[in-house]
């Protein structure tokens, strides 16, 4: 068992360090843009020169990387451009809230898909499974921004039930903070949901018709007790494995979404670095959620494989 | 005893789903395609005096706030999305289809390191991929298609090596690599059309997933930039008229929506007929 | 209806039964009977129903398959006509099925000693933990050695033997009046089959319990069965006893079986090499089932033979039966 694990942290950490460097390379694919970017498009060339050397842009690219990736490993993101702020600790304290909405988030789509993925396939070939399955489709095909606007304007505008966006701190005020966190949450759980509800739907069709649930039936054993007990576990596992995927890929959505909301996450941490060119903040968001999100595949990727004692446990000898 | 379970590939069912989005789809290719020829008004021409109007007999779909008619913005934004999606997934589709054939055919290293190449690049939310690349490339449409070009890559890649290996395992390979002819022939003469098939259904589905990118990117504001009409910035823009003129950012919005279900709909009936095996 | 061995009812009474696939008949008008304390073998080749026959009984047929005609008594419950409820009720505690692939038949997520005693949570609300307990001695009355760590084990660590042995302590668990055990022994090495098929007859010697044995192999069935039903595509051609059966066979299929069936010393492949093969389920015709591939068709087979008695407890259905002392 420690061995799977360890192997999956030893690959973990040049994951990570590939993808740092992918970031890296992929902001600086043309050169000069930083600069230019921060000085303006009059920039003279001089200017341009200066500001490369004062912030060790002149240098080539593997020395520049080695330079940021060791300072940032130390959790040293360097200076904003425009402000000449911290990054590091900007990072850390928008860290609390990208976490709280991914989570919500986590935790409404598999509310939705979890069960109704089973039902679906419990009712296969019967109307319930058709009807179910047209919901994820259309669900699936909602761009979650268009999502969340609508979500403001029936909530918030027409019913006055929940805020429009701002963010407070758990601490200070669970009850604001989760009415703020309640749409935004929604607008990025409901649309992974949908491929969710499919693979747990595929997963729990193929687990229904094992024979072990045949066994279980020729047992005697009622309906729910057939899915508790036999089915869900079984299920349980290519749903986590193929869904690890779509479980990151809800990070990415934070982007969007705390913007909208205006909470102050990494995602608009991320989005404030492009709008202003601040390429340091850019690539320090960018790097934070890319470790949350390949951190989470690799989370959900054990705890499958420790779910399953096929893993765990070794065959043992005798007849 | 065990029954073999019949898997139609066409059965009505999904028939009339796949018709639907088939129906989708050409609406908004048309759309695209005849927008300059269709569209009641221009979708530049500011109106300060019909601002923010209602949809009535004149402007079906109403006014924006600074009088542009919404339907022809809509049907006009439809061509930027279109063209975007057909770059983009055209990028993912030749890079990505010739990297997996490649990655296949010589095995080895150049496939090792290849796919974990393709791997990590697959890991990266699209988002945030996206945003990045356009940091140092520029924030417009053109280098949209490119990075949206660039993230699917990947998943073309990946499908085209594994119908690849398939395709490698038959006899006629090995009777093509016996009479001697050349590597760069047998693979884009034997293998190549015979694993187009999954691809064009990723292809598809793809499409949707670039519009949808598009879209997000233009809301905001690293795509269509304005005057250039996109659902994506039109919705940004509505957001912020919400409570006067809710039209502005629902209807790009449903227009986006259905146009992302059509493409969706229209691949997830392309797997069934081509390989029923695949659903369930 | 009085069972055929004694004046006592039957454990399970199978009349008429008819399973149907969509356009196609599987099973055909099949009469089965199993008294108190009776081991049963029910013989066929992959194809001719049997499994089927035995999934009716149940109510776990395939998704596609429908009972057409038949009734099934089990004591005196009418199998067919229960409520789902009334059947959960039964299905596990008076009847126990032993499938026939028992890798596949228990779940690898949950510990062998918690399926073995799942009967007994389900029929008996007792707790899991005495259920487990009592699990450890089902997996003794197996001849499962150490059986207190056996019941923390997955089913992955265990051998095919033992797996199957699982199998049958689950059948056990709450001393069902019968058990229907369709192809134990297939995919197990010589040696074990036998242990199995021993396990087997100590049970009904031991409880009274009537079997339901279900193999392709008539080999196996000589020395531990009582009564065999030869079914043929979806008919039974021929029933009788163990000694009936087998010195004098009058179904030419019968009779083939025993040819091909390779002796107790040389159990070699379970392909019993007739010429032909089972029709498909298209492809049945009117007229006796056999006769595309039998030796002694005559123009009449093109009718359907139907039962007759050659002595008062062997019956075949056949026009031209052999007579009772002709070589194969």
């Amino acid at each position: 068992m420690f061995r799977l694990i360890v192997t999956r942290l030893a690959l973990f950490v040049p994951t990570l360090i590939a993808a740092s460097m992918i970031l890296f390379v992929a902001i600086n694919v043309v050169p000069g843009s930083a600069a230019r970017s921060a000085l303006g498009v009059d920039a003279t060339p001089q200017a341009i020169m200066r500001f490369e050397a004062q912030n060790g842009l002149d240098r080539p690219l593997h020395v520049q990387y080695a330079d940021w990736f060791a300072k940032a490993v130390r959790g040293d993101f360097g200076k904003s451009f425009q402000n000449r702020v911290d990054v590091g600790p900007e990072i850390v304290r928008r860290l609390p809230v990208t976490l709280e909405l991914s989570l919500l988030a986590f935790i409404i789509a598999n509310l939705i898909a979890v069960p109704l993925g089973s039902i679906a396939a419990y009712r296969h070939t019967k109307a319930s499974d058709t009807v179910i399955t047209s919901l994820a489709t259309v669900l699936g095909a909602i761009p979650n921004f268009w999502l969340a606007t609508l979500l403001v304007l029936v909530f918030s505008l027409k019913l006055r039930w929940l805020p429009a966006g701002g963010y407070t701190p758990f601490l200070e005020d669970p009850l604001s903070n989760l009415a703020r966190m309640v749409l935004p949450a929604v607008s990025l759980g409901v649309v992974s949901s949908a491929l969710l509800l499919r693979i747990m739907r595929a997963s729990m069709i193929e687990v229904l018709s094992s024979d072990y649930i045949r066994t279980a039936r020729a047992k005697g054993a009622t309906n729910s007790a057939v899915i508790r007990r036999h089915a869900l576990r079984n299920a349980a596992i290519p749903y986590l494995t193929v869904g690890a995927v779509e479980f990151g890929f809800l990070f990415g959505g934070v982007v969007i979404i705390e913007d909208i909301f205006r909470l102050p996450g990494i995602g608009s941490l991320v989005l404030v670095g492009i709008i202003n060119r601040d390429y340091p903040v850019l690539i320090g968001a960018a790097l934070v959620v890319t470790v949350a999100v390949l951190t989470v595949n690799m989370l959900v990727d054990i705890a499958a494989r420790l779910l399953d004692p096929r893993q765990v446990r070794r065959k043992s000898g005798a007849a | 005893m065990s029954v073999a379970k019949r898997t139609s590939g066409w059965s009505w069912r999904r028939h009339g789903v796949t018709t639907v989005g088939a129906i989708l789809v050409s609406l908004v290719l048309v759309a695209a395609a005849a927008a300059p020829l269709i569209v009641p008004f221009s979708p530049y021409d500011l109106d300060v005096v019909q601002m923010l109007e209602a949809p009535s007999p004149t402007h079906w779909l109403g006014t924006d706030e600074v009088g542009r008619d919404v339907l022809s913005r809509t049907l006009y934004a439809a061509r930027i999305s279109i063209e975007v999606a057909l770059v983009a997934v055209g990028v993912g589709f030749g890079v990505g289809t010739f990297l997996g054939l490649v990655a296949a055919y010589f095995g080895g290293v150049i496939d090792a390191v290849v796919m974990r190449f393709m791997e990590l690049l697959f890991s990266f939310p699209a988002i945030l991929l996206a945003v990045v690349l356009m940091a140092s490339l520029g924030t417009n449409i053109l280098n949209a298609m490119i990075a949206i070009g660039i993230i699917f890559i990947p998943g073309f890649a990946r499908l085209a090596r594994a119908s690849a290996m398939d395709v490698l395992g038959q006899q006629y390979i090995e009777a093509a690599r016996v009479i001697g002819m050349s590597d760069a022939r047998i693979m884009f003469r034997e293998v190549l059309p015979n694993i187009l098939a999954p691809s064009l259904v990723e292809a598809a589905v793809a499409f949707a997933y670039a519009i949808l990118l598009e879209s997000a990117l233009s809301f905001l504001g690293l795509g269509a930039q304005p005057p250039e009409p996109s659902w994506g910035n039109m919705i940004n823009t509505g957001r912020g008229f919400m409570a006067q003129a809710p039209w502005l950012g629902l209807v790009p919005g449903f227009a986006l929506f259905l146009c992302v279900l059509g493409f969706n709909l229209l691949g997830d009936g392309m797997r069934d007929f081509l390989d029923p095996h695949m659903k369930d | 209806m009085a069972s055929m061995t004694s004046g006592l009812a039957p454990v399970l009474d199978i009349q008429n039964l008819t399973i149907e696939f969509p356009g196609q008949r599987v099973v055909d008008d099949v009469n089965l009977e199993v008294g108190a304390g009776e081991i049963v073998a029910l013989i066929g080749e992959s194809g001719s129903g049997k499994t089927l026959t035995a999934l009716a009984i149940l109510n776990l047929l395939p998704r596609q398959a429908h009972v057409t005609e038949g009734r099934i008594m089990l004591n005196h419950w009418p199998m067919l006509h229960l409520t789902a409820s009334q059947r959960r009720e039964l299905l596990g505690d008076r009847l126990a099925f032993i499938p026939q692939d028992s890798m596949r038949a228990l779940n690898p997520m949950l510990p062998v000693g918690d399926q073995v005693g799942e009967p007994l949570v389900i029929h008996r609300s007792i707790s899991w933990e005495a259920a487990r307990r009592i699990a450890v001695n089902l997996l003794r009355a197996v001849h499962l050695k150490e059986p207190e760590k056996r019941i923390a084990d997955y089913p992955h660590q265990f051998s095919g033997g033992m797996q199957q042995r699982a199998m049958i302590a689950m059948a056990l668990a709450l001393e069902p009046e019968l058990i229907i055990a369709d192809e134990p022994t297939t995919g197990l090495d010589v040696t074990v089959q036998a242990q199995v098929i021993r396990l087997l007859g100590e049970i009904r010697d031991r409880k009274g319990t009537s079997i339901l044995f279900i193999t392709h192999d008539l080999g196996l069935v000589s020395d531990f069965c009582d009564r065999v039903y030869v079914m043929y595509a979806g008919k039974v051609v021929e029933q009788g006893s163990v000694g009936d059966i087998f010195d004098s066979p009058r179904h030419p299929y019968t009779a083939a079986l025993l040819a091909a069936t390779p002796s107790a010393l040389e159990r070699v492949s379970e392909l019993v090499s007739i010429a032909g093969q089972i029709p498909t389920r298209g492809e049945i015709e009117a007229g006796c089932v056999f006769a595309p591939r039998c030796p002694r068709a005559q123009p009449l087979c093109a009718e359907a033979p139907v039962e007759s008695e050659m002595s008062p407890r062997h019956r075949v259905r056949c026009w031209y039966p052999r007579g009772p002392i002709e070589t194969p």
